[in-house]
């Protein structure tokens, strides 16, 4: 482990765990248990750690955070993972992505060449002309898209994915100095508290600092570095079991209500918290210059990362460029860690600002250049020297050969959590950063996020703000945001003029490959509004979205449109934060539909059921086959369960009231023991369903739905009493009651053995209802017939479902009683031409045109949908649902297909069956009124463009008449 | 020669024609226009050119509809956006790579092939797919009967693909820029001046401006522009959410639709894939993006492609979609306002209307309702003559 440290100057080094190894790019590496990716890799010596996305330049560590894409990995078949964040496991393979053939040697650097040489936007700009050319063009575009690949063998990969729930009093994100210290005053008021922060240990960046903590409230922090008070701090905390701590945890989301949304491992955790405290701190700023993406070029905060938390020296010979004294510190830990500091180039002027730093750094004699910042960056796989110049631009005045340059060049807040809250951020021009002040009710914000600075400011900011969380009742709409007042030294100083413009490769946004030329040629083309910028460029739309450029171009967008003010110029945040995979947000259940099963599911089973899902619903398909089923009924006895009817019980003073304005029939003459076909319309007058009703008991009057309308019935029921105010009671028995239907000829000589009531067809006619007992189960009898044939429809309490199912079974063998299915009854059914709402009807179906004006008395007082039904009836029959049936050879047409006069579309077929009773096909099909005639003729068009000829029925196809099912 | 797609200007004092919304349809409108030999016209935007459904849809565009009105309409369309590129000079990237619509039940596979038959007769390429079919096309969709809702047919449509969005919003402004219409972006239209049952000028935040035509193409926010003249607008707008996923080369070579999931998805050529839902089920306009939205999609995506599960989204973000009784689009004059027409209504189907939708607005405002747009004139409310989209409607794309 070549880069790695074992003594330091000013500090004392961090335990880096056990020993193991891992692969990268098929090479073994080693490494430590504390390490991630990027620290291992560099410790090894490896400095190119990926290609970028559209010049294919050799990119290297950055922030060791994983802000850009340039730490991007795949990991054990995971693409795009952040290598700076995930830790390494023993035996780990990791592969950089984006190049070929290899990291080393990519072909597509030549990218890096030809791009800049054509227009800006070019791919908007060429290939469209000819027509021919661009499909092919895009082929090529295609192969270079994206920039991990999906990896399709892991499919079976085990899904692992959890959701978690937690409900603390306060939830705070972030533990730097103010996070922990708002945590302490939170859980010392007693609440319970869930901490959590994105890297694997606490502390923020307090645990790369040796700056002497004094001034802090919290008195036995003062006169220890930072590195060991943050760690005394935490040390505190450990005594509290009030407190839970989640680390490796990334927010990525801060929803309606304060949800919060965390990914850790492969958990998503949902937290719903009293008060959010977010002090997610700040990063870096990003310096624009020459090749300023070069490996070798890294952030202050990421080099300090690599020396205190993984013992790595992450180069020799180094230049540091900055604008406060935190550059004058990291060059300091590098100095302290054995490297050669060449040279500290600070972009503020000489004058009495010297900090702490800055004295020590010149007492050792390293030389520090004023009023200079980083022009051009030299060196194609690594830097090698560094051209500095003055601020305002022109000819740099200096090189110095170095193989690391750091950038601390001021901090740039971690503002897009706050964002999230709604709130856009606005321009500080005291502060000189973009910050959210204005936070939703029952969110508090603390820390650097706001520009504060020292570690005494970060922990009373924070402190106070837990306090405030833990025992203010925010009242609604009130916003909170910890502010202090800060000295000049710890003004987080303003960004040097980085953005002058000219040169191929001062990237603003890396992820995209953004250049400044690029972005200065766009803003010029017109598309100077920020928003229109971003999605013409691409800039800050890469993994990072925008996190690491953000504040660059907005300040790009502001200078060159000349407005003055940052915050007209920044894009809004979106969520998630970090990537969120779809494994994670999707958890252990694929899919949140329930399976529905009948409280005869496991008879159906146990007879060998072919199941068919209706909605959720799983219902028997058949047992045996449909066209065999279909001939059990029509010549002996069949049951089928239909226990997914919906099932609505309505009584009360107003019962024949409420329906009255619900359904379209008139009830005041509805007798006792009588049932009654019905249909509901909408408001806008379409026919939605059609079910039967009964007089079951004195007054009380149920309801029978088709399954898929079973909730979306009751929910309407419901409404409606909301509203009117009814004086009825509705109870929805769907799931009470279950249901079979007993149906053939014989239906009656066998139901008659098992009741005591008389099942003549005189004391019992077709339409009607009773209440009986059949092996002591009390049950209700529905004579109603959807099959055509005698049946009887038997509703019965759903706890006696199997028993009673097994029951009918076994006394009905004598009559040879056989279970059939849904298909089975929707051929028998449309050998009767009954139409199943939903199937045969659609959004625009009136029941006029569907053949179901019958069951409207519109000569009642207002009802649901009676406005609407006026004009129907007044425009006449346009369209018609009609029976059909075809010759006997002719092919059974597909549900859906055409109906077709002329060439021209007259119509479609909604069920298609073959009859096994007629040996044809036969079905319903909506036709132009004009071919609806009985007898007339009219063409469907079958899938594969073959015409055959339907014959439009009367009335049904099979016993048209009803007698079979009337006697 | 100066570079500038579109020029900024000082609000005129009167204009021919005022279109209010400068996302695809408005500007579509003025480019169509100025065709017709109408070019004094300004194209007010409150933000900036593609803020609204323009640039928050998920740029599928296909023609494959059920009715015969929404067939010829959107078959319209897509043969304007063949041709867009070349006309516009400005490379849309119409990415033609095939369409699927996938149907998990037999009454969703039967509406399938209805569209597929009533697609063919009007002459459009489109026709229905077997599972087997589709896993030839589809490598890694799951057709097993794992999934909660099986796979058991799709409808295919060739033609239909994906479009850069963004890219035909601003080919339009650059389009009916040089032929002389004022684009002004930051500028709301805060009142609108009637008299005597005519339009005669808008105020805006930067003035007023008269004129003698005015159409209101601002989609989500309809109603509220509508309101102003007192028309009241049978539309009820819900969010739409939408997301996109990191960059991954490329992997899904077609569009995919699945009814029954509500969900879509399709992979760019930047290797991210751009997928949506259905509308959220309540009405609002907040365009706040939600976490059960990731979650449900995410759920969904999953079951057709489970492979997917360690793909990362990278952005979410919702628009407002006003939808109709019907499913169908209003662009229509208004009987008691001479002079002031309405392009709204266009709910989840908006974006792949663009062209004919500016098209046939700027025939309406120039020489007269053309035949194609009747079926989707204002009145059919009132007569209750409701086109047939609904029938066809599972989610929008």
């Amino acid at each position: 482990m070549k880069n790695r440290i074992d003594t330091h100057q000013y500090c004392e080094l961090p335990d880096l765990g056990k020993e193991l190894s891992f692969k990268f790019n098929g090479k073994r590496i080693q490494a430590y248990t504390t390490d991630t990716i990027t620290s291992a890799l560099i410790a090894s010596g490896r400095t190119l750690l990926s290609r970028s996305f559209k010049y294919h330049r050799p990119r290297g560590a950055y922030d060791i955070y994983g802000q850009g894409h340039e730490s991007l990995v795949t990991a054990n078949h995971e693409p795009n993972l952040l290598a700076d964040r995930i830790l390494v496991q023993n035996g780990m393979s990791v592969k950089s992505q984006n190049a070929w053939p290899s990291l080393e040697f990519d072909i597509g650097e030549i990218n890096d060449t030809i791009v800049p040489m054509l227009p800006n936007g070019f791919y908007y700009k060429m290939f469209h002309k000819p027509k021919w050319m661009w499909p092919i063009a895009e082929k090529q575009i295609r192969k270079a898209a994206g920039l991990g690949r999906i990896d399709t063998e892991d499919r079976n990969a085990e899904r692992r994915y959890e959701k978690r729930y937690r409900f603390p009093d306060v939830c705070i994100v972030g533990a730097g100095p103010s996070g922990l210290a708002a945590t302490l005053a939170a859980v010392q008021e007693g609440k319970h508290v869930l901490l959590l922060d994105d890297n694997s240990v606490l502390g923020g960046h307090s645990i790369h600092s040796i700056a002497q903590v004094d001034n802090c409230e919290n008195l036995n922090l003062n006169g220890l570095p930072e590195y060991q008070a943050i760690q005394k701090l935490i040390d505190e905390l450990t005594e509290f079991s009030n407190l839970e701590v989640l680390v490796n945890s990334n927010v990525f989301g801060l929803y309606e209500d304060n949800l919060i949304a965390a990914q850790c491992g492969h958990d998503l955790f949902k937290i719903r918290a009293d008060s959010v405290i977010l002090a997610p701190g700040a990063t870096d700023r990003h310096l624009v210059f020459e090749n300023n993406d070069r490996p070798g070029i890294m952030t202050a905060r990421g080099v300090e990362r690599l020396i205190m938390r993984h013992a790595v020296l992450p180069g020799e010979n180094v230049v540091v460029v900055t604008t406060h004294d935190g550059g004058f510190h990291t060059a300091l830990l590098m100095h302290g860690a054995g490297a050669k500091i060449i040279a500290v180039v600070d972009g503020r002027e000489d004058g009495n600002n010297e900090g702490v730093f800055e004295k020590k750094i010149r007492e050792l004699a390293i030389p520090v250049y004023k009023g200079l910042t980083a022009h051009v960056a030299n060196g194609r796989k690594r830097i090698e020297s560094v051209e500095v110049g003055p601020l305002s631009g022109g000819n740099s005045i200096k090189s110095f050969d170095c193989d690391l340059l750091i950038m601390a060049v001021g901090f740039k807040p971690q503002i897009n959590l706050l964002s999230m809250g709604n709130k856009p951020p606005k321009w500080d021009a005291e502060r000189q950063i973009l910050r959210v002040s204005e936070l939703p009710s029952g969110v508090f914000s603390a820390g650097e996020v706001h520009g504060s600075a020292g570690f005494a400011h970060l922990y009373a900011e924070g402190f106070q703000s837990g306090k405030d969380a833990a025992l203010t009742k925010i009242s609604p709409g009130k916003v909170y945001t910890v502010k202090t007042e800060r000295t000049a030294e710890e003004i987080i100083t303003a960004l040097p003029a980085d953005i002058e413009s000219g040169g191929t490769h001062h990237f603003i946004c890396k992820c995209m490959d953004v250049t400044r030329t690029e972005a200065q040629a766009s803003i010029d083309e017109g598309y100077d509004q920020v928003e229109s910028l971003k999605r013409y460029s691409s800039m800050g739309m890469g993994p990072c979205q925008g996190k690491a450029c953000h504040e660059a171009v907005a300040r790009l967008a502001a200078q060159d449109t000349g407005l003055s003010k940052l915050d007209a110029v920044v894009t809004t945040v979106r969520p998630p934060f970090t990537g969120a995979t779809f494994g994670l947000l999707a958890g252990r259940a694929p899919h949140l539909s329930p399976i529905r099963r009948t409280p005869l599911h496991h008879c159906h089973i146990d007879l060998g059921v072919k199941f068919l899902d209706a909605g959720q619903w799983k219902r028997p398909d058949s047992y045996t086959a449909p066209q065999i089923e279909a001939g059990f009924i029509r010549n002996g006895l069949g049951m089928i369960d239909v226990s997914t009817l919906g099932k609505i019980e309505i009584s009360g003073p107003e019962a024949i009231k409420f329906l009255h304005f619900l359904l379209p029939g008139k009830y005041a003459k509805f007798e006792l023991g009588r049932t009654r076909y019905s249909i509901m319309i909408g408001e806008d007058g379409i026919l939605f369903e059609d079910g039967t009703i009964s007089h079951i008991e004195n007054g009380i009057y149920y309801l029978t739905t088709t399954t898929g309308n079973q909730d979306a019935i009751n929910s309407l029921f419901q409404w409606w009493l909301l509203v009117e105010d009814f004086d009825v009671q509705v109870r929805n028995l769907s799931l009470t009651n279950a249901a079979v239907n007993v149906t053939g000829t014989t239906a009656r000589d066998f139901l008659q053995k098992l009741v005591d009531i008389d099942m003549s067809n005189e004391d019992f006619p077709y339409m009607h209802c009773r209440k009986t007992k059949i092996a002591d189960v009390p049950v209700s009898f529905y004579r109603i017939g959807f099959t055509g044939e005698l049946g009887y429809e038997i509703h019965f309490p759903a706890e006696y479902g199997e028993s009673m199912w097994n029951y009918l079974l076994a006394e009905g063998e004598e009559f040879d009683l056989k279970p059939f299915g849904v298909e089975t009854q929707r051929i028998l059914r449309l050998e009767k031409g009954h139409l199943l709402p939903g199937t045969d009807t659609d959004a625009l179906s009136s029941p006029y045109e569907t053949g179901v004006g019958f069951a409207i008395k519109d000569d009642k007082d207002d009802f649901v949908g009676k406005a609407f039904l006026k004009h129907f009836k007044e425009r006449g029959i346009e369209n018609k649902l009609v029976p059909y049936q075809l010759e006997t050879d002719a092919p059974i047409p597909d549900d859906g297909v055409a109906v077709l006069d002329n060439g021209k579309i007259a119509g479609r077929v909604t069920s298609s069956r073959l009859s096994p009773t007629l040996k044809r096909g036969i079905g319903l099909a909506w036709v132009r009124n004009d071919l609806s005639e009985t007898g007339s003729h009219f063409f469907i068009r079958l899938a594969n463009g073959e015409d055959v000829q339907a014959t439009v029925l009367d009335h049904a196809a099979y016993d048209p008449e009803g007698e079979r099912l009337k006697s | 020669m100066d570079k500038r797609m579109w020029k900024n200007h000082d609000l005129e004092k009167s204009y021919d024609v005022v279109i209010i919304g400068a996302g695809a349809h408005g500007l579509a409108t003025a480019y169509y226009l100025t065709k017709l030999g109408i070019t004094n016209i300004a194209v007010l935007e409150q933000k900036f050119i593609g803020y609204g459904g323009s640039g928050r849809n998920t740029a599928i565009l296909r023609s494959n509809y059920r009715t015969e009105e929404g067939i010829k309409f959107y078959d319209q369309s897509l043969k304007l956006y063949e041709n867009l590129s070349l006309e516009l000079n400005y490379n849309l990237m119409f990415s033609q790579q095939g369409h699927f619509t996938l149907g998990h039940s037999t009454a969703a596979v039967s509406g399938l092939v209805t569209r597929a038959e009533n697609n063919k007769a009007l002459g459009i390429d489109s026709y229905m797919l077997e599972p087997k079919e589709i896993k030839e096309m589809l490598p890694e969709i799951d057709i097993s009967n794992h999934p909660r809702f099986p796979v058991m047919g799709a409808l295919y449509h060739p033609p239909g693909g994906i479009i850069r969005h963004d890219a035909v919003v601003w080919a339009y402004a650059r389009g009916a820029d040089k032929a002389g219409v004022h684009i002004h972006q930051l500028t709301k239209v805060e009142d609108i001046i009637i008299e005597k049952g005519k339009v005669k000028g808008v105020v805006t935040n930067k003035g007023k401006i008269n004129c003698k035509s005015l159409v209101s193409v601002v989609a989500g926010w309809s109603s509220e522009v509508c309101r102003k003249v007192g028309v009241k607008l049978p539309i009820v707008t819900h969010p739409l959410q939408a997301l996109v996923t990191q960059g991954y080369k490329p992997w899904l070579h077609h569009v995919v639709v699945s009814g029954s999931l509500h969900i879509y998805l399709s992979q760019t050529d930047r290797g991210e894939l751009v997928c949506g839902n259905g509308i959220d089920t309540y009405p609002h306009y907040g365009m706040r993006s939600t976490l059960g939205f990731l979650e449900s999609y995410a759920a969904h995506v999953l079951e057709l492609f489970p492979v997917l599960h360690n793909v990362a989204v990278q952005r979410q973000w919702a628009g407002l979609c006003d939808m109709t009784p019907d499913y169908s689009p209003i662009i229509s004059s208004i009987d008691e306002i001479e002079g002031f027409y309405v392009n709204g209504g266009w709910g989840t189907y908006g974006f792949k209307a663009s062209p004919a939708s500016g098209y046939n607005t700027a025939q309406m405002i120039a020489q007269g309702t053309p035949e194609m747009i009747k079926p989707f004139r204002y009145n059919r409310f009132m007569e209750n003559r409701l086109g047939g989209e609904k029938a066809a409607a599972s989610v929008g794309s």
